[in-house]
């Protein structure tokens, strides 16, 4: 397990945070923001304590646990495309993700010997449709974005529909240009698609890739989610949510979900850890006690015990995955922080070396 | 038929692995060495006798006098002989069933019948989400066997669903059959939005759907011996709780062409 | 650290042509002379035992992004199974379990040869989880935006040679390798099979090209570890035209090409498939500047992990269980498809008697190297196995009984009675890796050698006495004892400084802030990761 950074003068109290996880029977440890050595420390933790783990924003990625994925990275997508597919909620990212907006919008970025201008559709609810007129609305009508979906798949293979031959023919012409792309990228959020979407969308993907290229573009990733899969990924080869039993992690996304667990009553010791300032979200508060190991000055609301901790990569160097990269990162901030708040991995090998190895026998 | 009875103390504080508790691996533990089997799921230690009164002798069949919906796991990977839960289960029951019988008096939780591959499950109460469903990544949900419940049933039943059969004499909760692969969803009291999404092949037998994805196609009335043939299977085997026979040729829609859309949905009167 | 001696034990060690019961002497980490009048020393007695130096694996994916997406992809082969965590189930282990999986059989460095200059930090922080043996990396190069359109460009070899001194100084490699070269960048231009002389559109540059821009340039910085060479044309029948191609496109310069038996593949035979060992073995002989793994399939469910985009993609649709991890990255990308050698199956039949032809018909053991290219083949814990395999021609023959016959037909294994020796192991797996990546130190059990040292307990059944070594020695310390992994200890990663003219950087820092509007360190590999100390060490370049 990732080995020790033993913090050389932790100059914090873990005490408290201590005794609570050693009477605990179910301490659940939910992740928000993290860097890439706090999430070792976590699984580190949660280990030796025989833990819960869970991700704040957990299960966004269950489509690649089925499905697998057909995508691309940022920086290759502002290279290349020559049709973009912003898909449902998604769609509004062209105004408030600035990273997206630059890197397939404004920039147009495509090479000399693309002189065609990018080309840019939208499959939303009116609702969710962008301002920007550049983008094409594929009409829909009201029709959810599951049938939409699966009507575009069909026509790509040429299956019948149940729809309207003027409506199809609408769909028809949309077809024959997504397949007229040359490297057409389809931007969605995990968060905000349900895992049929999803998968009908990896489907219209991978069923317009036998003849040309599509590929798909995350955005709007949880924060700390890809930090904290890539070290639970090396150190146990399973996402959260994870429940440490025994000598081994073990994955199921019912039985140890962090929020269905605090709902279902079955937690008795939640541990918020987020090297940020965000609130405690309600859905994770209940549980009879909380400990926050978090950027805030005082203890954020709903916090029975406290712990600060620094913002990685403001207060010390630390190990970052940004969304525009999709890459991990080291980033040494330009200032040191005077009041040098400890790292989440600091605190969390503290509190590791004290908390109980051994689960407690019931008598 | 002699049978061991797990009569339940009191509700238990955290949820139980019961896996161990099935005839073939209890086979030959005597009642102390059965008390002693571990079945804790957090860092507090639970055995078997913490949490119940063992009696009686295991000829083939299990009782549960009690139940409880943190029972995780009842009648997983069950091989031949009986278990009846009188109460509830929790999730995964019947997980990779391959033959015999588990009943439950009360409701069952989600992921019943989880990759279950053979046997019959009868439960008098409701069923969770993903019935029949497989666990995450893998690539079938029920490959055969039987469930039938009484009551309505949750979302996404039968999920990667290849063989087998389930039963519902009242509705069935939305997306139900997605990605389904083959089998039998009989849903007594109608389906509610989109089933059948993503469905390759396999049936869907109801009165009604409240919503219908625009990939299934209209096919018009049929005249199907199979649905007879299925009607006399069911009363044969699972008696009462077989679904009252049809009246009429069915009206037929196949789908879901976003896929290879071989699977078919039978509009019952 | 203490003075110690292995008595006893029959010492295998090629750089000096030992092969008898003799001692070895250590201290504080080293390799020693035998001191004159030792009166306080540790013991070890080798009694019974095979005392070689610690084991070397050149070509392992054990990190980075295609082997996390692996692990994603397959949870079903983790999540559901009451098994340990070290038992092979066909998705990549963890870190932990990996480095005590290699510690047991006797390995001390492990190599993973496909490294992203743009997830190197994260590869990196991984690789310093894995504990117990030592790491190094190869920093993947050749589809790359810059290096093409240097090429393209016609930029001047010292341009290239400085461009790829900083890619392997902020990757912080052992060396460079190149993946399908030209045939991943093809791939987004819907390029969809690309072989030596192709050209990749937009840019017209050839993989023949790229090969030898790198090799010339890896030359000039004195890159110990000639260019490792993913060919093109892995896995399709015929590929063996490629093999010689690339072969003499080396011109006689060094190159180490990856998992050769997967380009062994002839045409002829009912199935549309035969071995092409015997002409690999054949031109290897006349090319002494080629050396090669072998990246030898066993039988089994896996997951293909490799940052060949192309390769990927069109093999998608075979995967097993359907379901697949693709991605275009900023160069290579790549991606994960599960899949699973059947010993039922012809094609893969053919494909394991391909890789043992290479192992038996190419008679230099300083020229091929074990590997299964982890787990594309199969898993490095198949290497018992195969050394059994090698050194028992009567535990290959029961394989090749087992085996369907018309795969056997177009193989020439079946007539093949060479049978590996003790020094040709200890030569495969330390003394040649060793030099090749440029180790010095490593790989023999010559005074001043570190004192990684792997004994074990001499027994006529090979898979068992490679499985579980008597004692394991990093760095002078016991790690394994009776084959089982002792408390952790973690090691060093290997890296190089080449030289290098940093004014390449601003041409570095325009493609950059183009791309992504970010400076050009962006993705350098910062000394210390996730904890306080940093892991690398630096092996030098050669002057």
């Amino acid at each position: 397990m990732g080995q020790a950074s033993r913090p050389l003068n932790l100059s914090v109290d873990t005490s408290a945070a201590v005794a609570l996880i050693t009477e605990s029977c179910n301490p659940t440890l939910i992740i928000d923001a993290i860097d890439l050595a706090g999430a070792a420390a976590a699984v580190n933790l949660a280990k030796v304590a025989s833990m819960r783990v869970d991700h704040a924003a957990q299960d966004h990625l269950a489509p690649l646990q089925e499905l697998g994925f057909l995508g691309t990275m940022p920086g290759e997508a502002g290279l290349r495309a020559d049709m973009v597919l912003w898909i449902g909620a998604t769609s509004h990212f062209i105004e408030t993700d600035e990273a997206a907006r630059r890197l397939l919008f404004d920039q147009d970025n495509l090479s000399e010997s693309k002189k065609t201008p990018r080309r840019h559709f939208c499959i939303a609810a009116p609702a969710q449709s962008p301002s920007e007129n550049r983008i094409k609305q594929i009409p829909i009508g009201d029709r959810p974005l599951l049938d939409t979906l699966g009507l575009l798949r069909a026509r790509v293979k040429a299956h019948p529909t149940s729809i309207e031959t003027s409506t199809q023919d609408d769909i028809d012409a949309v077809v024959a240009e997504l397949k007229s792309a040359k490297y057409g990228v389809a931007v969605f959020a995990a968060g905000h698609l349900s895992f049929l979407e999803q998968t009908n969308l990896m489907g219209l993907i991978d069923d317009l890739s036998s003849e040309t290229r599509w590929t798909l573009l995350p955005l709007d990733q949880p924060v700390g989610q890809a930090e904290l899969a890539r070290m639970t990924l090396a150190l146990t080869g399973l996402i959260t949510p994870l429940a440490f039993l025994g000598d081994r992690a073990r994955h199921d996304a019912y039985l140890y979900s962090a929020e269905q667990s605090i709902a279902r009553g079955e937690t008795d010791l939640v541990i918020w850890l987020s090297s940020s300032t965000t609130a405690i979200p309600p859905r994770f508060l209940g549980a009879p006690n909380t400990i926050a190991i978090t950027a805030h000055d005082t203890a954020p609301s709903g916090a029975d015990t406290h712990i600060r901790i620094g913002i990685p990569g403001v207060d010390h160097p630390a190990i970052l995955e940004p969304a525009e990269l999709a890459c991990a990162v080291a980033i040494t901030p330009s200032q040191t922080n005077s009041a040098h708040p400890p790292t989440a991995a600091d605190v969390l090998y503290a509190i590791a070396e004290h908390a109980t190895t051994q689960p407690e026998v019931a008598a | 038929m002699a049978e061991l009875i797990l009569r339940l103390k009191a509700t238990p504080d955290q949820r139980l692995d019961l896996k161990s508790l099935t005839p073939s691996r209890l086979a030959g533990l005597t009642v102390p060495e059965i008390e002693r089997l571990p079945i804790a799921t957090t860092r507090t230690q639970v055995t078997v006798g913490d949490v119940f009164t063992v009696s009686g002798a295991l000829g083939g069949g299990i009782r549960f006098d009690g139940g409880s919906d943190r029972f995780d796991f009842i009648g997983a990977e069950l091989a031949g002989g009986t278990i009846h839960v009188d109460g509830d289960v929790g999730a995964y029951a019947g997980r990779r069933m391959l033959a015999g019988a588990l009943s439950v008096s009360g409701n069952a939780g989600a992921h019943l019948a989880s990759a279950m591959d053979g046997g019959v499950i009868t439960i008098a109460g409701t069923a969770g989400d993903c019935l029949g469903a497989p666990r995450r990544g893998e690539r079938f949900g029920m490959t055969g066997g039987t469930v039938a419940v009484q009551g309505s049933i949750g979302e996404r039943t039968g999920d990667r669903m290849r063989r087998g059969t389930i039963i519902t004499h009242e509705t069935c909760g939305a997306f139900a059959a997605s990605r389904m692969m083959g089998g039998t969803i009989w849903a007594v009291g109608g389906f509610g939005d989109y089933p059948g999404a993503l469905m390759r092949r396999g049936t869907l037998i109801a009165p009604h759907v409240t919503k219908m994805l625009s990939t299934f196609n209209d096919c018009g009335v049929h005249d199907l011996v199979v649905l007879q043939l299925m009607e006399k299977h069911f009363k044969d085997t699972l008696g009462s709780l077989a679904p009252a026979p049809t009246s009429g040729p069915p009206k037929k829609l196949s789908g879901d062409t976003a896929t290879v859309g071989k699977g078919e949905l039978l509009l019952i009167s | 650290m203490t003075l110690t001696c292995i008595t006893g034990g029959r010492v295998v060690d090629p750089d000096t042509k030992r092969d008898g019961i003799g001692d070895v002497w250590l201290e504080n980490g080293r390799i020693i002379d035998a001191p004159l009048n030792a009166q306080r020393y540790e013991h070890i007695d080798a009694t019974g035992c095979v005392v070689m130096a610690g084991a070397i694996d050149i070509h392992t994916h054990v990190a980075g992004a295609n082997v996390s997406a692996a692990r994603l992809l397959l949870p079903e082969r983790y999540a559901d199974i009451e098994k340990p965590m070290t038992e092979w189930t066909g998705a990549p282990f963890d870190l932990f379990s990996t480095g005590a999986l290699y510690a047991q059989m006797g390995f001390t460095l492990v190599v993973e040869p496909a490294v992203a200059p743009t997830d190197a930090v994260a590869t990196h922080a991984e690789l310093e989880c894995i504990p117990y043996v030592d790491r190094a990396t190869l920093s993947v190069v050749g589809n790359d935006e810059i290096l093409l359109g240097m090429i393209r460009d016609r930029a001047s070899n010292a341009a290239i040679q400085d461009y790829v001194g900083w890619l392997i100084t902020t990757s912080r490699g052992l060396g460079a390798k190149a993946i399908n070269p030209g045939g991943v960048a093809a791939l987004k231009e819907n390029v969809r099979s690309f072989t030596l002389d192709d050209t990749i559109p937009e840019y017209g540059v050839s993989a023949r090209q790229i090969s030898q821009k790198l090799r010339n340039a890896l030359k000039a910085l004195g890159v110990p570890h000639p260019l490792h060479l993913h060919t093109c044309n892995l896995g399709i029948p015929g590929n063996i035209e490629t093999a010689l191609k690339t072969i003499d496109a080396a011109e006689g310069e060094p190159v180490h090409l990856a998992h050769l038996q997967f380009y062994g593949y002839g045409t002829e035979g009912d199935f549309g498939m035969s071995s092409g060992a015997a002409q690999i073995a054949e031109a290897l002989a006349k090319n002494k500047n080629v050396t090669a793994d072998v990246g030898q399939v066993m039988f089994g469910p896996t997951v293909t992990v490799s940052s060949d985009a192309l390769l990927q993609f069109t093999s998608r649709n075979r995967a097993s269980p359907k379901k697949f991890v693709i991605r275009d990255g900023d160069a290579n990308g790549g991606g994960a498809v599960p899949l699973v050698y059947k010993s039922k199956s012809k094609v893969s039949a053919l494909q394991w008697a391909i890789g043992l032809e290479m192992f038996l018909l190419v008679d230099d053991p300083t020229q091929i190297y074990m590997t299964t290219d982890h787990p594309n083949g199969g898993p490095f814990t198949a290497y018992p196995d195969l050394i059994a395999q090698l050194m028992d021609r009567s535990v290959r023959n029961a394989v090749i009984d087992s085996l369907p016959k018309e795969a056997m037909e177009v193989s020439t294994l079946p007539g093949i009675s060479r049978e590996y020796t003790l020094m040709d192991i200890a030569t495969m797996t330390r003394s040649a890796p060793a030099k090749l990546l440029g180790t010095m130190d490593r790989g023999h059990l010559k005074p001043g050698a570190i004192a990684d040292i792997a004994i074990y307990r001499d027994s006529k059944d090979r898979a068992a006495m490679f499985a579980k070594a008597a004692w394991v020695l990093k760095d002078g310390d016991v790690i394994v004892r009776d084959g089982h992994v002792l408390a952790a200890r973690y090691g060093r990663t290997l890296s190089l400084a080449p030289e290098y003219d940093a004014g390449i950087k601003s041409h570095i820092a325009e493609v950059y802030d183009r791309r992504w509007g970010v400076g050009p360190d962006t993705f350098s590999v910062p000394a210390t990761l996730l904890r306080q100390t940093s892991p690398f060490e630096v092996v030098p370049c050669r002057p």
